[in-house]
């Protein structure tokens, strides 16, 4: 059984405080207040919204007719708002007059921000407020996660770089080093381009055993730390030095093709280890041989074999009386010793 | 326990003490010094550790120490903001106080709150039962009651009564509430 029952309009605006109620030509009898809020002193449903997911010609009053007659939702977006379109549905009343009931979808998380809305704006069954709770609760959770993934991210690049890193100079390690080597090895065949090309030079310490022997590990490691600073401040910041053992160092120099650069460079170094290191109370003194070996002096490049010649280059240095460079493929590496 | 206390009791005593009761509570308790997780299940009974550890540290007693806690919750303007939710007015958010589970298992799943069970037994004045075998809760709870009742501009007064709190609004116009709107929450109005 249907019959009528009367509502007072007063008490619509309690129960849908998201109403509007037309009459035939579309001018509005009653707005709840929520809806007022929105659409300011509108007179009219045409002046206060346009249809939304409608063909683009519909006209609004005719298309919130239709729906009142088949019962399909409206949509009815805010004129001058960027606001997702408010949804309802409509009632047929007597003389012409429409009943819309409209709520917002996920568009009252903005709805509230844009039109300072309160609690008190929403009808008691709407899930508005639990929406915004939610929405701050996520907030907050999200920013407590992304603290989370951030201490993780800086434990992995820790230990990254542990795995990397030699502790006692900061320098790399042997793993670290083979890691640089073979990514330029890898660019070098990919690429043919002088920009590619680079030198590789090993640094072995002389008497740095009588250091550590005479005045203790403590020393040796003051020493170890002094050359590399050294190497740090001959060095460009893209060259890669690695201490790959006791008192051997290895550089990866990037770009480095020229036989005069790179001598130059080894005899600084040299001059360099050689200056005396104070600890506690006791002079210091090393020195240094280095081999090196430039990759243009090669066409098809092998990782084991470039180093196997920079260490024979660094073994010839010794043997020509320590303290000095030599470079493979251009100084007589073989048994013969050679005067620097 | 779900990490989201833990981590609220480590920002609290971090905040209103300093880090020097959290190192102290984390060599007592061996929780990690740099921070905890919210997202990590801590032992069964951690919350217990930490608040022995750092009562001893900062001479309190344990119930004190729990009312600070439950009273500095309201502080954290994200925390306030979604407790003001609940409602408009003191009296409506606590007698909704017991949504409080389901809303809190709806965000995070897994942080199981105790039940809160709430009863008008009077003008302006309530009861509220605590359903948890954990002791703890009453004197967090009162203390939160408090910080929002000042929150509010309510004058309330909250008692430990038998086997529940007693609340009572003495004078609902007391001081000016703190200002709110769900609109500052996000963001200026365009």
């Amino acid at each position: 059984m249907t019959g009528a029952i009367m509502i007072p309009v007063d008490r619509l605006v309690s129960l849908m405080p998201m109403h509007l109620l037309v009459d035939e030509g579309g001018n509005i009898r009653s707005c709840g207040p929520t809806l007022r809020k929105m659409i300011g002193w509108a007179t009219n449903i045409a002046a206060a919204f346009e249809i939304r997911r409608a063909p683009h010609e519909a006209r609004i009053l005719p298309s919130v007719r239709d729906a009142a007659a088949s019962g399909r939702r409206v949509f009815l977006g805010i004129r001058e708002s960027q606001l997702p379109p408010l949804r309802g549905e409509v009632t047929a009343l007597p003389h012409g007059e429409m009943l819309l009931n409209l709520g917002f979808g996920i568009g009252v998380i903005d709805a509230i921000s844009a039109y300072d809305l309160t609690d008190a704006d929403f009808a008691a069954n709407d899930l508005a407020i639990e929406i915004l709770y939610l929405h701050k609760s996520n907030q907050l959770i999200r920013a407590e996660l992304s603290r989370h993934s951030l201490r993780l991210e800086e434990a992995r690049e820790a230990a990254e770089l542990q795995a990397f890193t030699d502790p006692l100079t900061g320098l790399l390690n042997r793993r670290g080093f083979e890691l640089a080597f073979n990514l330029a090895l890898e660019a070098r065949r990919a690429q043919s381009d002088p920009a590619q090309e680079f030198a590789v030079m090993q640094l072995d310490l002389d008497w740095f055993k009588d250091v550590n022997d005479r005045f203790g590990h403590a020393a040796g490691d003051a020493v170890l730390r002094r050359i590399a600073e050294v190497l740090r401040q001959e060095t460009r910041s893209d060259d890669c030095i690695a201490r790959i053992g006791g008192d051997e160092f290895l550089i990866l120099l990037p770009e480095l093709t020229s036989e005069p650069a790179i001598r130059q460079l080894g005899r600084r170094i040299i001059d360099a280890v050689q200056q005396p290191v104070w600890h506690d109370k006791h002079l210091c003194r090393v020195s240094g041989s280095i081999g090196a070996a430039l990759s243009t002096s090669y066409h098809e490049l092998v990782s084991e074999e470039l180093l196997a010649h920079v260490d024979e280059a660094l073994y010839a240095a010794k043997r020509a009386g320590r303290a000095c460079v030599r470079l493979h493929g251009r100084d007589q590496t073989g048994i013969d010793p050679q005067v620097d | 326990m779900h990490g989201f206390i833990i981590r609220g009791i480590e920002l609290f005593l971090r905040a209103r003490h300093g880090d020097w009761v959290w190192a102290s509570v984390c060599a007592a308790t061996g929780l990690d010094r740099r921070g905890t997780q919210i997202m990590k299940h801590y032992q069964q009974d951690m919350v217990q550790h930490m608040i022995l550890a750092a009562g001893a540290a900062l001479q309190m007693e344990r119930d004190e120490l729990l009312e600070d806690i439950g009273g500095w919750i309201p502080r954290l303007d994200g925390m306030r903001h979604i407790m003001r939710f609940s409602g408009s007015r003191f009296e409506d958010f606590v007698l909704s106080l017991d949504d409080l589970q389901d809303r809190a298992s709806v965000v995070l799943p897994g942080l199981n709150l105790p039940r809160i069970t709430t009863y008008l037994i009077g003008a302006q004045h309530y009861r509220l039962a605590v359903q948890s075998e954990a002791r703890e809760w009453y004197p967090v709870l009162a203390g939160l009651l408090r910080g929002m009742a000042d929150d509010y501009g309510v004058l309330a007064m909250v008692e430990r009564e038998g086997g529940a709190l007693d609340v009572q609004i003495a004078d609902d116009r007391f001081a000016e509430g703190s200002d709110f709107s769900f609109a500052q929450q996000f963001g200026v109005a365009t």
